[in-house]
Order: structure tokens, then sequence, then C-alpha cells
């Protein structure tokens, strides 16, 4: 069987090498990894800033040690006309989860993020899925060994 | 005013009931006369006590006619100098009266406005309180007594009083005489004073009764100068009142006590006063002023308060100040009164006696009292110390109806010992004082407890062994004491924090809670840990130190008769205790004290209660008052210590213990030898058999070993046949040998004393051993072989003595094998009254048991039964090292060999040969004994150890135990219609954790193992199904059963070493069960710290690991790798879960329900016929397939309340409820598919990414829910919480082609296409452990 794509799976990236993924030209939600298209990713690392425009975003950074990651976190789902073709009660959950994620996310906690890979004036970003407030420090260890594990074992071909 | 009712007290003593009076309907004013603002309301009524009644009041108004008058001795009043208040008819009573202002009306007729009175036995009939008074001929004067109204020109009539009464004129005496002006500062107690008088005819000696006055004068000019009293109060504005004078109050001005200390604080004048040379005892004398026929008190009419110049903040060293507050209660007889909250007065010398309004609800002014802040660890609060200058006024009288302190008159010793200490001491040995009462009433009488006029008690005797010599005080009498009070020890309070509580144990168990809460609220996030699919909690231990605790425990030994446990026990409470060294011959009526010792709490963080939430430090309110512990929390709590240590001491309250008997039973005979191979636990009570209500003996299997113990009596000889109480003889005991004594290398000599009873013994290399016959009444044997050998005998108190002896053997049975088929065993039953012995017994333990004539023990036969009685010698032996091989296995366990837990990290439990009651010593050079015996007794001692090699598999393992006790099998036991069928085994490792399998926040199984058909035995309904997780050697395996709950060890729980007796080994090796006849002995106990915690995860990991590796052979691999090794074996994955791609929920058919419900696991009420998620481990994704339970876990079903709900207005109504169990997103499930039987949920959208899913919901009825449709919403909040999840370890295997084709086909009707995946089956779903996850991925990146 072929190696599988990478696309749609959310791929565990440590931050300097999420920074340094090549934007694809022809389609702005693709990125390369070492020559894989890849959209999605997940990181973690500590919170370290916080900027929220309420029922707009809330933009915040994360911080795994190797790179300073922004996160944007969208919280217009109910006035945006992008989820107006959307079902009413999936867009209502998704704004209170939204809601949920950004008061969870305060400076200093240990968060795990995932989310599609997006560009914004230059500069790439995480547009937020979910976001969970790891209370073990463990996770940050294990996430490290993950990217590195991942980076050897399927990333690299 | 015609209405009212006119009262005398004659009246008030025939109606002699509490009550208020007034002579208006209105309710009783209580008046506030202090000036100063009142305590903080919230603080004082902080504690209110519900039983406190406000005083009843009159039914119609009334005005009490009677005379105020000064002390006279007459009245029947401890106090004997209280106001009085009479009728014309001589009727009287003790009174106070609220601001004394007016003196005028001493000795008046007044009419009483407002009152309390107190009826009191103690007192002349009753007490009254004088709230509001007039003089009923005088309407110029005002109603109230209070000055209001009064012309400042009132300010200037100065009234004057006759402090000495005289029926004759008084003459004016040619004696110089003196006045002073000043500030009344401080008045003392009155006190009696042996006097002698000197006439010119005779010398009379009398009693002096009189008291002592400090005024600070002025020296001014005016005030030397003999200007008109008027003057010096006119030029008021001019005086300095810096000079202390003192004034002696004798004769009959003693009775003006009361008044002046209602006036201290102002300016009096005093005239007519004598000065002379007071001597004071032996220390001392003092030129003083003292009154005269003529002393005269002037007081203007408006009294002048003095405001002293220096006025300090007053801080907690001991220095004087004055406070005012209510009184919240008064203890231990009025020595000890609460004021507002946690402000402790101490009223304890016996001169010093409350007023009778000291009542509870009074607010009082405590004038010239010691400040003193004990720095006690375990409790903060301010201590007022009362001196001889110390004035109580009250000022505002209690509406309650409550009583009066009464003060017992009789001076103790311990009332001595209490007044010879520094303050805040004082107060800890009231406390000592309240809680031995408390511990030990009923016990103990009152006087071995508090001791008598001569002799001390057990308070005293315990205080006095802890209070440093700094604090006791040398008291001088109250005349030095006031007049040189800077001089005496009085004002300075030496620091003494290190004072240890003791507390009633109902308490302390209360604070144990207290302190447990606050230390495990940190770990609230303690992660669930799954166990068979099923997660729990893991209960929190936490070990605490007496030395941050500040708490000595005080209480006797004794064993609880429900439980059989050893407990700690005094008249409020008990708690468990583990002694490893305890002797079996201790005195269970001995108060021990225990300073030295280890408590563990363990307990559910879910039982954790906010209302508990209370500060760490004991009131003392709570220890006078003894709250009863009402425990609603279900913590085990256990103490350890070891009763050697020399702060563990007996305080022998009962010194009739007859050591001597004890001794002579030990002291010479024959002794036979015991092995114990088994013991049976307390049999549990069956559903319905009553025959088994009543408690019956318990028993223990022992093999009857053909060795005999000789000893030897104190003059050497060896007597083996006769009573031993014929050979009771005095002063034999070898005193306090602390340590034992060598034998080694003494083969020629072995010590003086061995040698000396052995004095016709020969000690040769190869001579050692002869053959003796001896004629026995109930045996006929002969020895072959006998050893000589000393033996340290612990007596009563942990004396120790030794004496010398023989082991002898039979011939025809020395080379019996205890562990083979052919030994003897036999069934020791021990009486319910013999509890102690069988609580102390250890499997694989020697014990001597006394022969007597007719003696069962000496022709015993195989299964013959032997009772132990109360009254049976029993004793536990150990044997020289070098006499037996021990078994390290049973002790070193893999967490014992860390070298990062130090000693004190690890609490040993099981009894070693140090803390046996008979040691035996036998010389090394005795080889010829070893050779026969050590292999042979010491073979049977080692009690199976599971130590399975650290590479070797589980199975191997468990069977190496099962090969060492093949001969117990369930079958012997003619068990076979309760048991499964199984080997009994043993098992010894570390206890990782113990839940219960009947509870934990989920009810699912998602594990492939089941547990269901897992036998359960028809016990009581207190029992409990539970699992043990044990870690043998690097392995871990469970142990399952019904037991209850107290049938535990004390300190049963995770982080202890224990060896299993007695399991039943079932289904393979690494299901095991506890049964009726398991024991569990606890080894060693780890005092929980972090280096536990981390040590302790990790083989929790391991043992999860175990599940996986070990029994499912799944490995851990990516998704993507998967592609390439599709073996079809199980494999593990690490992931999250994505999307849900098709749901069917279903409402659980109720039969079907009862017929799936199983022991283990509450049935799921949701059935999840069909599920598939779309899981992503980061290098791929695929589809999950699920059956219901595993299904349920991935949905988080069991979980508490989705925070979605929290943040939605939907959901506003379902999270607000507290619940722990099911009542959260199962209970709302439940209500949705009670109204639609069957929910469809198919995911329309991306199956990639979590959010940008939308879904079609279709119920039974073919209706779709849409629109904001309440049940649509938590539907689709309940997939959105699946998908934002942490980590899942899932055990998968991949589908065949049928089974997949099956699903087609069941897409296709659902109109759903499969997704373009691979599709697995779940086995297994549990939480991820980051740690051990994070471990393995180290070791093998190192490995590549």
């Amino acid at each position: 069987m072929d190696q599988p794509s990478l696309q749609s799976i959310h791929v565990k990236l440590l931050g300097f090498d999420l920074l340094s993924l090549t934007p694809s030209i022809t389609n702005s939600s693709t990125f390369y990894l070492k020559g894989n298209p890849i959209s999605r990713a997940e990181i973690l690392g500590v919170i370290t800033s916080r900027d929220q425009k309420p029922n707009k975003f809330l933009k915040f950074t994360i911080d795994d040690g190797t790179a300073s990651v922004t996160c944007i976190l969208w919280l217009n789902q109910l006035s945006s006309p992008y989820f107006s073709k959307r079902q009413p009660a999936t867009v209502l959950v998704i704004s209170h989860l939204a809601k949920s994620f950004a008061a969870d996310v305060q400076i200093g906690k240990l968060a795990r993020v995932r989310g599609r890979i997006t560009r914004y004036t230059g500069e790439l970003q995480v547009t937020v899925s979910d976001v969970v407030i790891e209370r073990d420090p463990n996770a940050e260890t294990l996430h490290w060994l993950d990217c590195l594990s991942l980076a050897r074992r399927c990333y690299g071909r | 005013m015609d209405d009212v009712k006119i009262l005398t007290v004659s009246d008030l003593l025939r109606y002699g009931r509490p009550h208020t009076g007034s002579s208006s309907f209105s309710p009783a004013i209580v008046s506030h006369q202090n000036p100063n603002p009142s305590p903080d309301p919230g603080l004082s009524s902080s504690n209110p006590s519900p039983n406190r009644k406000a005083l009843t009041p009159l039914d119609c108004p009334a005005v009490i006619v009677g005379t105020l008058r000064l002390p006279t001795l007459t009245l029947k009043c401890p106090q004997e100098n209280c106001l009085e208040f009479s009728d014309d008819d001589s009727s009287a009573i003790c009174c106070d009266i609220i601001g004394l202002d007016d003196l005028s009306i001493i000795g008046k007729k007044i009419h009483v406005l407002t009152w309390n009175f107190i009826p009191s036995k103690h007192l002349s009939g009753g007490f009254l309180e004088i709230v509001k008074w007039k003089l009923p001929d005088s309407f110029k004067l005002p109603e109230f007594h209070s000055s209001h109204g009064l012309n400042q020109c009132s300010s200037l009539i100065i009234d004057e009083f006759k402090l000495v009464s005289s029926s004759i004129e008084s003459k004016p005496s040619n004696a110089k005489t003196y006045q002073i002006h000043g500030a009344l500062e401080s008045v003392s107690p009155v006190s009696v004073v042996p006097c002698s008088v000197n006439n010119s005819s005779s010398s009379n000696s009398m009693n002096l009764r009189g008291f002592l006055v400090r005024v600070m004068t002025c020296e001014c000019k005016l005030c030397r100068s003999k200007e008109s009293i008027k003057v010096l109060y006119a030029e008021a504005c001019c005086h300095s009142f810096t000079e202390p004078v003192f004034v002696y109050f004798c004769e009959s001005a003693w009775c003006w006590h009361p008044v002046m200390t209602k006036l201290t604080g102002n300016i009096i004048t005093i005239s007519g006063l004598k000065k002379k040379l007071v001597f004071m005892g032996k220390q001392g004398s003092d030129l003083m002023f003292v009154t005269a026929e003529n002393s005269v008190l002037h007081l203007p009419k408006l009294l002048k308060k003095w405001v002293p110049l220096s006025c300090n903040a007053v801080k907690g060293n001991g220095k004087c100040g004055s406070y005012t507050g209510i009184v919240n209660n008064v203890y231990m007889q009025g020595m000890v009164v609460e004021l507002d909250k946690e402000v402790w007065l101490l009223l304890t010398d016996q001169l010093l006696m409350p007023p009778h309004s000291l009542r509870v609800g009074a607010v009082i002014s405590v004038i010239n009292v010691h400040f003193v802040n004990p720095k006690f660890s375990w409790a903060k609060f301010l201590v007022l110390g009362a001196c001889f200058r110390t004035s109580i006024k009250v000022e505002s009288f209690s509406p309650y109806k409550t009583g009066c302190p009464i003060l017992s008159q009789k001076q103790s010793q311990l009332g001595k010992f209490i007044e010879s200490l520094a303050f805040s001491t004082r107060l800890w040995v009231l406390l000592i004082v309240s809680c031995f009462q408390k511990k030990f009433s009923g016990i103990l009488s009152g006087e071995k407890i508090l001791g008598s006029t001569h002799k001390e008690g057990l308070v005293q005797a315990f205080a006095s062994s802890h209070v440093p010599s700094s604090v006791f005080r040398a008291r001088c009498g109250v005349l030095m004491e006031f007049s040189k009070h800077e001089s005496c020890d009085c004002a300075t309070e030496p620091y003494h924090g290190n004072l240890k509580l003791v507390v009633p144990i109902s308490s302390f168990i209360h604070h144990c809670e207290a302190i447990w809460i606050k230390a495990v609220l940190p770990l609230d996030n303690v992660q669930p840990r799954s166990c068979g699919g099923k997660s729990y909690l893991p209960s929190q231990r936490k070990t605490f130190k007496s030395e941050d605790l500040g708490i000595v425990l005080v209480g006797m030994l004794k064993i609880c008769p429900s439980s059989g446990r050893l407990q700690l026990v005094d008249m409020t409470g008990s708690i468990d205790a583990i002694i490893p060294d305890l002797p079996s011959n201790w005195n269970p009526n001995s108060i021990f004290e225990v300073i030295d010792y280890s408590l563990t709490v363990e307990g559910m963080p879910e039982s954790v209660n906010s209302e508990f939430h209370s500060n760490d430090l004991f009131s003392c309110r709570s220890i006078f008052q003894c709250f009863p512990s009402a425990r609603k929390r279900n913590l085990k709590i256990f103490v350890y210590f070891h009763l050697c240590n020399a702060t563990c001491r007996n305080l022998l309250i009962y010194a009739a213990v007859d050591c001597q008997n004890e001794l002579n039973e030990i002291e010479n005979g024959t002794f036979h030898l015991i092995h114990i191979t088994r013991k049976f636990p307390l049999l549990q009570k069956f559903k319905g058999h009553s025959i088994l209500s009543k408690r019956s003996g318990v028993f223990a299997e022992a093999i009857v070993l053909p060795w005999y113990l000789l000893l030897a009596g104190k003059d050497g000889s060896v007597r083996p046949y006769k009573d031993s109480r014929d050979y009771a003889d005095g002063n034999y005991i070898d005193h306090a040998l602390s340590k034992r004594r060598k034998t080694d290398g003494a083969s020629t000599c072995v010590t003086p004393g061995l040698g000396d009873n052995f004095g016709s013994a020969s000690f040769g290399k190869n001579t050692s051993l002869r053959e003796t016959s001896v004629d026995q009444s109930c045996l006929r044997m002969s020895f072959s072989h006998e050893i000589p050998c000393l033996a340290t005998i612990r007596g009563v108190n942990n004396i120790i003595f030794t004496r010398s002896g023989r082991l002898c053997t039979t011939k025809a049975n020395a080379k019996i094998k205890i562990y083979e088929e052919s030994a003897e065993k036999n069934l020791l039953e021990f009486t319910s009254e013999s509890d102690l012995k069988y609580q102390l017994l250890q499997i694989g333990g020697f014990y001597l048991m006394k022969h007597h004539l007719k003696d069962p023990l000496c022709n015993i036969k195989k299964d013959d039964k032997v009772l132990i009685t109360s009254g049976t010698y029993f004793r536990s032996l150990s044997l020289s090292p070098e006499f037996l091989t021990t078994d390290k296995s049973l002790h070193d366990s893999s967490l014992c060999d860390d070298e990062v837990f130090t000693k004190d990290q690890v609490l040993r439990v099981a009894s070693d040969s140090s803390v046996s009651d008979v040691h035996l010593h036998v010389s090394s050079s005795l080889t010829g004994f070893r050779e026969i015996n050590t292999k042979e007794l010491g073979k049977g001692l080692n009690v199976p150890g599971a130590n399975l090699g650290e590479n070797s598999s589980l199975s191997p393992g468990i069977e190496t135990i099962i090969v060492a006790n093949l001969e117990e099998n369930s079958g012997s036991l003619g068990y076979n219609c309760l048991f499964p069928e199984g080997n009994l085994t043993s098992l010894c490792g570390d206890v990782i954790a113990v839940h219960r399998f009947d509870q934990g926040s989920s009810d699912m199984r998602s594990s492939s193992e089941d547990f269901a058909d897992l036998p359960h035995f028809g016990f009581s309904n207190r029992t409990y199904r539970f699992c043990i997780h044990v870690s043998v050697g690097h392995q871990t395996v469970r142990i399952f059963g019904s037991l209850c709950q107290n049938l535990f060890p004390t300190g049963f729980g995770p982080g202890i070493n224990a060896t299993f007796h007695q399991i039943l080994q079932f289904r393979g090796p690494s299901t095991l069960m506890l049964t009726p006849v398991s024991i569990i002995v606890i080894n060693s106990i780890r005092v929980v710290n972090e280096v536990y915690g981390k040590k302790c995860s990790h083989l929790w990991s391991s043992d999860m690991h175990n599940e996986s590796f070990t029994k499912m052979a799944a490995s851990s691999v990516l998704i993507s790798e998967l592609m390439r090794c599709l073996d079809g074996n199980l494999n593990r994955f690490r992931c999250r879960v994505v999307s849900v791609h098709v749901l069917v929920l279903e409402k659980r058919n109720s039969i079907c329900d009862d017929l799936k419900s199983n022991m283990y696991s509450r049935p799921l009420s949701v059935d999840i016929p069909l599920a598939c998620f779309i899981l992503d481990d980061g290098s791929s994704s695929w589809c999950c397939w699920a059956n219901a339970e595993r299904a349920a876990t991935l949905l988080r079903l069991h979980e508490y309340p989705l925070s979605t709900f929290e943040a939605s207005g939907y959901g506003g109504r379902w999270v607000r409820i507290q619940n722990t169990e099911w009542t959260s997103t199962m209970y709302h499930l439940e209500r949705i598919l009670e109204k639609h039987h069957r929910i469809t949920v198919k995911s329309t959208r991306s199956i990639s990414d979590s959010f940008d899913q939308d879904f079609t919901v279709s119920v039974s009825s073919g209706k779709a829910l849409s629109g904001l449709d309440e049940d649509l919403y938590l539907l689709i909040s309940l997939i959105f919480n699946a998908c934002i999840n942490t980590s899942w370890t899932v055990v998968a295997g991949v589908m065949d082609s049928n089974a997949v084709n099956l699903l087609k086909e069941h897409f296709l009707e659902l109109e759903m296409s499969m997704p373009p995946m691979k599709n697995l089956w779940a086995t297994e779903v549990y939480h991820v452990n980051q740690l051990t996850e994070a471990r393995d991925m180290i070791q093998k990146l190192i490995n590549k």
C-alpha cells in the first residue's frame, strides 16, 4: 500500500518545524513538510500571550521551546457568513465550545492545539479547531518525542 | 404605677426561677455602661450556642424593694465579698449592680426597677443583678443610676463615705493621718492574713481580712498641701498621677472591696489613713497606708475617669492591659472564660474568684490582665492571664438563662501546680485536664485523673513530665505579688511553644480528616485509572509525622470487638493502630503516651467536602467542649508506632499489675514449640445464617514440634515436671537488659550466667548433645538431644530478663519434616477472649505454649483441636540468626530495594525476632544441632514469596508459588460447593492500587476481559468487591475478592508490601481471588511521598502494559505502519478522536438488561449497536469500530458533565446538577432515548476535521431532528465533546473482509458510504499514561 496522504491528518509538529513549512503556490490551505502536503497540525506548548477581541477572535501564542506559534481562535461563529450554510445547532455548539476554549486559554497553561495551518500577512499560524489544556507536564515531553518519532518514521519519507 | 407589684427578696426566693423583671411592660433594657466600643458582634456571635435561652420575663410589672449593703460574711457565698441585697425581714441574697457610681445608695432602701434573678443552690438562694434602680424618697435624683442630667456643678459636690463602720462616735485622734488623692489603678483580692495585735495588756493573734489597692498619686504641690478636697478635684487637669502608693483596707474596711473594684480607673481621695509597716511573709515588708477608724473615702458626685498617660499597644508578651468582651463560655468551674472568639481569660488562682455575674452572655471588662500570645504550633489564640492586680467589672449583665460560675473551695494539689505555672502553660494544663477527663471518665476515677489534696493525679504526672522548669514561677503570696508585681515572675512569659497537645481521640480523628483534605486538595487533578475497562479514581494516602502534628496520643490499647483490630482508644473514640513490637503480654489497662508516631489517612478525593476546608489548627473550644465526631467521610485512618520507643511510656496508673505472676510463669518449666502454618480469618456472616450471628472463635493451623524448651529457675535448676507456681520466689529480675547477650564464640564458657546455669553440662563441640530420659506423668519420653540455650524474655512493661534453659527433642520424632505430608497439623482455636493472641499470630512464626499436666499437646494426634483461651500461656519465640536462616524475600520487595527510600520512609509492620516475647540464643558452636535442624526447621519458615524473575513471564512465577504451596488446595477444605475450582496459593508483593469494583465513575467495560462470572459469595451487604493490583517483581497481578471492608488488616492500601495467604488461583495465573479463608499479612508500609508516587505510577503503567502486552500481545505501532504489517494481530495505538462517522443509540431493553447484568459492572442503560469513530495518531487516520462499552468510553459518557453545556443556554438546567455517576450525560441521553427509543447520528461533512462536521439525526419514528432542537444540541455536543479529549490508548485489530462487507451492507441501508480508510475493531480503550509512553519512546529512540 502506498504511503497514506498526510493531507487530512493533524500532523504533530514542533513550532520551528511548523513555521518553516513551505506554502503551496496553488492551494492556500496546503503546506509542504519535506515534500509531503499537509493542511492540519497539532502543536503543544505553553501559552505565552493572549489577545481577545470579544465575539470576533482570540489570538494567542504557543511556545514549545523551539518557536512561538500564533494561533487564532474564531469566536464569531454566530455572526460570520462562513457558518451560514452550516446546521444551526452545530454552529451554536461550536460557538459555545469556542467560548469555552477561549476561557481555558490562559497565559502559562500548557495547551494542545489542533487546527488548520493558515497564513496571515505572510506569517504562518494555526486556525484553531480545539484547545485542550494539559494538566500532566509529561505531555510536553511526550509531544516532543512524538514529533521526533513521527518525523523519522512517517513525515520524513 | 398602681399596677406595679412590690416584691421582696423573700418573694424572689420563693419564686425560685431564673427570670428578668421590670417595673414597666417594656422589655428589660440591658444597659451598657462601657464607653469603649463593644466587641465585634460578628466575632462574638460566631458560635452562638443553640441552647442559650433568654431569661423569662415576669408576667407583670414589679419592683423589688430592699436594702443594698456591703458584704457582711453572713451570706452563704464562696466569694465572701459580694454586695448584698436584703429585706427588712432579714432575707438577703448576693447581688451585683451595674456601674455603682452613686455610693450613697449603700445602706439605703432602694427600688429595683429592672433586674435579673438567677437562683442558685450554691449561694443563699440566688443572685440578683440590679440593672436599674431608684431611691424611693428622693425624686430629685435621676431615675437611672447613671449620672445623666447632673449639672456641671455636681462634679464638685463631694460625697464622703466612712470606710470603717463604728457604732461609737470616732474621736479625733492625735496620731498623724494622711490623705491620698489619685487614680485607683488596681485592687487585690481579699485575703486573710494572720496578725498579732499587741495591746499594753495582752497580745492577741487574729486573722486579719483585707485587701490592697494601688493608687497612682500626684506629687504636685497641691496634692502635698493640706488643701480641701474640692480644690483637688477642681484643679484636676494639673495632676499627673504617676507615683504609686498602696493602701491596705483592713479590718472592717475590707467590705469595701466590691465597691473599690467598681471604682477602678476613677479618681478617688481617701483621708484619715495611717502609715504602717506591713510585713508580707518572710520576703519583706513595706511602709503602706492603712485604713483606720477615721478613714473616709471622698468621691465627687460625677466620678472622674483616669486616663493613663502611657497607652502603649499591648503586645502578647505578658504585659498588662485591659480587655472588654462578651463571655462566650465558661469552662472548668470558672477557671477558663472564653471571651469573644478564642480569647481565653484564665482565672486559675484560688483567690481570683469570678463574680457571680460573669455569666455566658455578659459583657465584662478585665482590667490589668496579662496579654499572652502562646506560640503553640497547634493553635493560635490570645490568653488573658489574671493575676492579683486583675479586676473584673461586669459592664452588662447577660440576658441569657445561664448559671453563675461556682468555684470549688477545695485547694487541690493540681490547683497549686497550675498556679505555679506561666499563663500559657496553665491553659495547656487546663486543656490536658479537660481532655483527660473526657478521655478517661468512666475508666478512671476523678481522683485518679485529677489527684486529691495530697496526691498527684494522672494529669499532674503527665504535665510535670512535659513542662520545662523555666515555666515554673515562684509564688510569694497575694500581698507581695500585688505590691511587688513588677519584680515577680508574673509579668514575664517564657517561651515554651514546644508543649504538645493531647486531644480526645474523636477530636484527633476530626483533625486528621481536616489535614488530609488540606493535603490532598492540591491533588485534585488526579487522573482516573482504568481497570478491566472501568475507570476509577485512585484513593489518596497521606502520611503525617507526629512532629508536624504537635499532638501527643494518649490512650489504651484494645482489640475492637467487632473488627478484631488493635486500636488506641479512649472514651471518646478509637483509632486503628499498628504496633510492630506489641508484646503479647501487654497490660490492656495501661495508659500509653505516644509522642513519636506516623499517622496515615487514606480516602477518595471525591469525598472531600467544601464545608470541611477549615483551618488545620485546633481550637481550645473544641477541646473543652469535645465536639462529638460525626465521621461522615469514609476515610481510613491509622497510627503506627513502636511500643518500645522511649517516647511511648506506660504511665502506670495501674500499679497493681502483677508482674510477679507473669515472671513466675515464664520463670521455669517446660514449653511446647509450636509452628504456625496457616491462619484462618474471622468467619463472615452469611445471609440468613443466624447460627453464625454470635461470633465464635477463630482458628489457626499449627504443627506441634517434637521439641521442648526447658527453662531453668533462678537457681539454675531445670524443673520441668512441676507446676511452675511452686517455685515462685523473689528477686530474680535481671534488670532491664537493654540488649540481648551474645552467645557467639562461647563454646567453652558462653557467658557467666550460662555457665553457671549449666554447671554440670559440658559444652564441647561434639558433646553438647546428650541423651536424657525423663519420667513424666502425662508423657513418657526420652530426649535424644539437649541443646543448652539462653532465653531472653520480655516481661510486662518491656522489662527484659534472661533465663537459661535447654532445648530437648525426642528421639522418635527428631527427624520430622514439618512440610511433609506426614507433619501432623492441628487446629488452634482462639476464643474471643484471646483475640489478641490471634491478632499477633504470624504465619510461619514459632510460639511457646507452657506444658501442664494432662496437657493435650503431649499426646496430640493429627487434626486434634487445641483451645487457646485468654489464660493460656502463649508467647512468640524467635531464634538467634545463626540458628535459623530467615527468608529475605518476605521483606525485600522491589520497592524496598530502591535506594531512594530511606529507612524512615518505610514502616516495618511484620514482626521480626527483635520484637518476639522470648528469644533463644544458641551457641553457634553447636553445629551438631544446626546440622540436624536448620535445614529442616528453617526450610519450613520460608513464607512463600513470589519473586518473579524480571525477565520471566508472569505464569511461571505464579506457578512457582503454587508448587511451594501445592499441598494446600481447596478440595481439602471441603468448600467445593461454594468455591470455584482452583488452587490456593500465596503471593508476596507491593500493593499498587486497591479499588472497589462495584463503584466508580464508570460502569463501562471496554476491555475484552470479562469479570462478569467471577463468583460472588453470599455475604452480608457490608461486603464489597475489590480489585487489588499487586506488583510482584516487575510484573503486576490482580487479586479480586468480595470482602467486608474491615477484614482488611489495618494499614492495607496502596504503598504496602503484603503477603496474601490462601488466595485462589482462578482462571489462569493472572487472576487471583480472595476467599473467605484468605489472610493478608502486611510486611511494610511505605510513607507515601512523591518518589513513591512516581514509582507507583511506573508500576501502574507497567500494570497497564501488562494488560496490553502480556495478555493481548499488542504492540505499539503507528497507523501508517499498520498498513504495511497486516498480520492479523492486535496493535496498540495512541490516538485522538477526530470525528464520529456514525452512531446509533438505542434504549436498552430491560429484560436483556437483567440477563446481561453482572456483578462487577452495572449494565449500560444506553445501547450503542453501531459506532464508527475516525481516529488520528498523527501519522494516519482510521475507522475505529467499537461495541457499546468501548464506544461509551470513547464518547466519554461516563465523565462529568460536558463543558460545552456549561457555556450553553440550552444545557443550563442540566449542568447544575452536581453528580458523580450517572445523572450527567448518561442521564439525559436516557431521557432522550425514552422519548425517541432509537437515534441514528450520521456525519454529513468532513471526517477529518472535528468541527467541520454536520449531522443528520433521525429517530425511530422516522422524524429527523433539526433546527435548534434541544435534543439535537445535546447529541452534537456529545459528539464534539468526544473530539476534544486528549489521547486514548486503543488496542485494536484489523477487521477481516467479511466483517467489512457486512458493515458495507449495513451502511447501504443507512444510505452512507464507508470512509476510504482502514477499519479496525477496538478491543480495549483506556487513558494514556503519558509518562510511561514517553519513557518507552525514549528507550526506543536510544535503541535505534
